[in-house]
């Protein structure tokens, strides 16, 4: 399903409680969270960097967690999957996540 | 192209995969080629292609490719993989075969690229690679249920073990390659959605196989807890820098000192063997005092190389690529730019080879213009001579090398020089939006003690063919030149300074004369310019000639340390962090940008960089010891 602004919803989306939307940058360390889209936030982020996005694992269901930030929030070493990426806070502001997830 | 020379060229195979997946240990076992592996994400940039005859005789040609991680390349170095596969390189149709590597360890991400390379439409083969690490963490994977689903032949590989390839060479060999004249595809433009797509498919596949969390992440996180902490983590880099200069000094001495030593015998020798005359003065002056006080520094060279492979297999490199992002941002560019930077460090040309996997084009640009403001390994020995000339070594603040901490404080003024340069350019002609980083921070490995030793063999041999080669062949000719003509018979100072050299470099103070040197210095600078190191040679050549005594070669250091002025020391320490790159770097630059405008512009600018900072140097040590 697509939506505005964003390209896709998860379509495989685990089961939910404690339903918290938040975006990966704002993500507390070490805080297991799956992601549910990933968007264009409105200051960033261009076709370019969201295929990348998808590319290297952030897709709609992958299990996310942050695992360290530099002091200043920016950059963020992210678990995806199985992988570990380090991002910029503007490319993680572009994943939406939620948390709470009962497995 | 005639269609005759396609019909008898062999097959083309095309090793394909995500970055850091182990394509080129495969295409080094496949081949016997010793083609660099490290543990991260672009090691290899450009295309290496190499001859592989397989078990049942049919000869291949194996194309080694960047990794990527999409089908639509983002950066340099993917797009030399994305026109393979498109067929659009020159002079080369699509591959017969694409083997694609995947870690076994990491299919949840690796098998998504592998599903959607079969939209490529080429035949294909699964290299399931690290299966030993995927069995070590306890799982097997069943290759023929992966084969059945993709229809296509899977097999287990070991990138580390000779035996590691007997099945992808049994499936090669399986394969159909001759008949493989299949209609072109032309896949279709990759979107969010069609990879959201691939992904589905690869997580069906993973859950089949019970291959979702092979890989044990225990270990690296517990490390990155502390390499990756706020406040610990850049503390650590920092330390690990340092000790890294400290024990180039430290660590080297003794060996030097035997260099040294069997040198100084070797010239005894030659004196006792050879009557005085021109024969004995090439031996002697040309080639030990020149080309003899280069390899003395190769102990100190191989200690940076040491710490520098260390670096690279563990898994530490992206990491404090990811420490110094910030920094790095300070100035415009992101820890991108880190990897290509630190490679520079061994020397410029591979470091501006791997901005290839930068992807905005500005960003590269400049990484590629401050790529030689690295001090890299070549300039090493210019350091090293003049500090162990002037700088005493003692230690300081309880037991600090003095020595290695002014070579540590070199390396760092280069740095921040890059930072400052970076940072203008940004401001002027360079403007871009922020940088993406999206770097993948492997997991940790123990270097493998094989590859160091290979690598650490390569340097060495490449050392020794320069200083055998290039360094020996350029010290004889300026022996030649400051040797003829011979003085006039009422001569009073030292034959050199009648000679064409000597002529050359007088001529020359006089526009280095602001900045301090003298004439020895600005001889030297010239053939400084083919390759750095070439510099001390040729002041060790000079001086052995201006000596008026029987002054066996090997004695530079005192030598300098006696008729050079602390002014004058600092002053070509200082033209030396900025010193205009060898001609080599400039020839790649120009290859890398396509045009002779940027090696030009990087010429200009570090020529100017190096004269006002050595002309700073030299005026505010003049007033400092004059005080």
């Amino acid at each position: 399903m697509l939506l505005e602004g964003g390209f896709f919803v998860s379509a495989a989306a685990p089961v939910f409680s404690n339903y918290q939307p938040t975006v990966l940058a704002d993500l507390p360390v070490r805080q297991a969270a799956v992601v549910t889209m990933v968007v264009s936030s409105d200051h960033a982020g261009d076709a370019a960097m969201l295929r990348r996005l998808a590319e290297i694992g952030f897709l709609p269901g992958e299990p996310v967690k942050v695992l360290a930030r530099i002091a200043g929030g920016d950059p963020l070493a992210v678990r995806i999957g199985n992988s570990t990426f380090a991002l910029r806070r503007r490319e993680a502001l572009c994943v939406q996540v939620q948390t709470g997830v009962r497995q | 192209m005639s269609h005759l020379a396609q019909a008898v060229r062999a097959p083309l195979v095309a090793l394909v995969g995500n970055p850091n997946c182990g394509k080129t240990a495969l295409f080094n076992l496949l081949t016997g080629s010793r083609q660099k592996v490290a543990n991260y994400a672009g090691v290899t940039v450009e295309r290496k292609e190499g001859q592989v005859v397989t078990p049942a005789g049919k000869r291949i040609r194996l194309f080694d490719l960047p990794g990527t991680y999409g089908l639509e390349a983002q950066t340099p170095d993917e797009q030399v993989t994305l026109d393979v596969l498109h067929g659009r390189l020159l002079g080369e149709e699509r591959p017969d075969l694409i083997v694609c590597v995947v870690d076994a360890t990491n299919l949840r991400q690796h098998l998504r690229l592998a599903v959607g390379l079969r939209r490529f439409g080429i035949p294909m083969i699964l290299a399931l690679n690290m299966s030993d690490l995927a069995k070590r963490h306890g799982a097997t994977l069943d290759t023929s249920l992966l084969s059945h689903e993709l229809g296509i032949a899977v097999v287990s590989t070991v990138g580390i073990h000779r035996e590691g390839v007997v099945d992808l060479l049994a499936a090669i060999d399986a394969s159909a390659l001759e008949e493989s004249s299949e209609a072109m595809v032309t896949p279709p433009a990759v979107t969010p959605e069609l990879i959201a797509g691939d992904h589905v498919e690869a997580q069906r596949l993973c859950l089949l196989l019970g291959a979702n969390n092979i890989e044990s992440l225990q270990v690296s996180d517990q490390i990155d807890r502390v390499v990756l902490h706020p406040v610990a983590g850049p503390l650590i880099l920092l330390v690990c820098l340092f000790l890294v200069f400290q024990a180039v000094f430290a660590w080297a001495t003794p060996l030097m000192d035997g260099i040294d030593a069997a040198i100084g015998m070797l010239g005894s020798f030659v004196m006792q063997i050879l009557p005085e005359g021109m024969l004995r003065s090439l031996l002697i002056d040309g080639v030990l005092a020149g080309a003899g006080s280069v390899v003395i520094f190769l102990p100190q060279i191989v200690i940076l190389f040491f710490f520098i492979l260390v670096l690279e297999e563990s898994g530490y490199l992206p990491r404090a690529a990811f420490l110094l992002d910030r920094l790095m941002g300070g100035v415009g560019l992101s820890g991108r730019s880190f990897i290509p930077l630190l490679s520079s460090f061994a020397c410029a040309i591979p470091g501006i080879m791997a901005t290839r996997t930068i992807q905005n084009p500005r960003d590269r640009l400049i990484t590629i213009m401050i790529a030689p403001l690295m001090t890299c390994s070549a300039r090493l020995p210019v350091y090293a001579l003049i500090i162990a000339a002037f700088i005493p070594a003692q230690q300081v603040w309880g037991g600090i090398e003095l020595q290695g901490l002014v070579l540590f404080a070199l390396y760092l003024g280069g740095i921040v020089a890059a930072m400052l340069v970076a940072w203008a350019m940004k401001r002027t002609a360079f403007r871009s939006n922020a940088q993406s980083l999206m770097l993948e921070l492997p997991v940790y490995h123990l270097p493998v003690a094989r590859n160091i030793l290979i690598g650490l063999w390569q340097r060495v041999k490449i050392f020794l063919t320069r200083v055998g080669t290039i360094i020996l062949a350029l010290m004889v000719i300026l022996w030649f030149l400051s040797s003829v003509p011979l003085p006039p018979v009422d001569a009073t100072g030292p034959a050199i300074q009648y000679s064409y050299a000597g002529r050359i470099g007088t001529a020359l103070a006089q526009v280095f004369a602001p900045i301090g040197f003298n004439w020895q210095i600005a001889i030297a600078l010239i053939p400084g310019l083919a390759a750095r190191e070439v510099a001390v040679g040729a002041l060790g050549t000079v001086y052995a000639l201006s000596a008026t005594g029987d002054d066996v070669s090997g004695a530079l250091v005192p030598l300098i340390a006696q008729s050079w002025s602390l002014p004058t020391a600092l002053s070509l320490l200082a033209w030396y962090v900025f010193a205009p790159q060898c001609l080599a770097t400039l020839a790649t630059v120009k290859r890398e940008t396509n045009g002779w405008r940027y090696p030009l512009i990087m010429l200009v600018y570090l020529f100017a960089l190096a004269y006002l900072a050595s002309f700073i140097t030299y005026r505010l040590t003049l007033a400092w010891s004059g005080a």
